[in-house]
């Protein structure tokens, strides 16, 4: 029960690599011989990859219209 | 734009970085010269930063339009207080900062009028419609559109820990000082806006049994 409760807590940190070597080998070990907890830390890694494709390109235009708008203001 | 108090106007030239890039050195140089009156420096900051910061703004607010007039009053602000910023963090830290108490300040004020759209339901992006695509691009575009709604639905105090840590990829350090936390508080509030948005997506994971 605390190893589920640990997982589950330090999920987030677990995936951005913030935990100390002990830390993260309680979470592989249980993960292991836990399928709910080992299905939940995949669900969120995929939820994390699908954020990260949220970023929106570029846009150029951007720029130009805020510094027209600077140079207007008194 | 007017000159900035108690200081020259500078006019110089710009050379070598593109927008966006350029070296910590650089962008200090710029900072300095900016803060000392030149409007040059100040509108190459503007070109390295100013799509990034819509974008980060653009998920608070109504309207592509309206973020738009929110990244320009940051950088209105910005230019006037630059006096202020004294180093202690990164120059799109502050900004950042800036930004996003603009875009909670008019969503508190409410919609402007005749603006009734909720912001669950209004799209952000020019997505294609998921409907006229092939199957497998269909359940991207349906995914993207997903996730969209639930990073919009979370409180505001959890979207901003996702929108800069996963969406436009800050170190926690760095998205910790643009949301004023210490990081303990900051992963507090980005695992609980996580799980949110995971459990918002789940029926697209596909996330295996076994």
């Amino acid at each position: 029960m605390l190893d589920h409760r640990f997982t589950r807590a330090h999920a987030s940190d677990y995936l951005d690599g913030e935990l100390d070597p002990a830390e993260r080998q309680r979470v592989e070990r249980h993960t292991s011989v836990c399928p709910k907890c080992r299905q939940a830390l995949e669900a969120l890694r995929r939820t994390l990859t699908a954020l990260r494709g949220l970023r929106s390109e570029r846009r150029d235009d951007l720029a130009a219209g805020v510094i027209d708008h600077l140079r207007r203001v008194p | 734009m007017r000159s900035k108090p108690n200081a020259p106007i500078v006019h110089s030239t710009v050379s070598g970085t593109e927008a966006g890039g350029g070296s910590d050195a650089a962008e200090a140089d710029l900072i300095e010269r900016a803060r000392a009156g030149d409007r040059i420096a100040f509108e190459e900051l503007v070109r390295r930063h100013a799509d990034r910061l819509y974008a980060v703004v653009l998920r608070f607010v109504a309207s592509a339009e309206e973020a738009e007039e929110v990244t320009q009053e940051a950088f209105l602000r910005a230019w006037r207080s630059l006096g202020r910023f004294e180093g202690r963090s990164r120059f799109f830290t502050w900004l950042y900062r800036i930004g996003i108490n603009e875009a909670k300040r008019r969503t508190e004020r409410g919609p402007p009028s005749g603006q009734t759209v909720s912001m669950e339901e209004r799209p952000i992006h020019d997505t294609p419609d998921p409907r006229q695509a092939p199957p497998a691009q269909a359940e991207q575009l349906e995914l993207r559109a997903a996730l969209e709604r639930a990073v919009r639905a979370l409180p505001v105090e959890y979207r901003g820990p996702v929108i800069l840590r996963d969406v436009e990829g800050l170190s926690t350090t760095e998205a910790a000082a643009v949301v004023g936390l210490g990081e303990a508080a900051f992963k507090s509030r980005l695992h609980r806006g996580r799980m949110a948005v995971r459990k918002a997506i789940d029926s697209y994971l596909d996330v295996p049994s076994s």
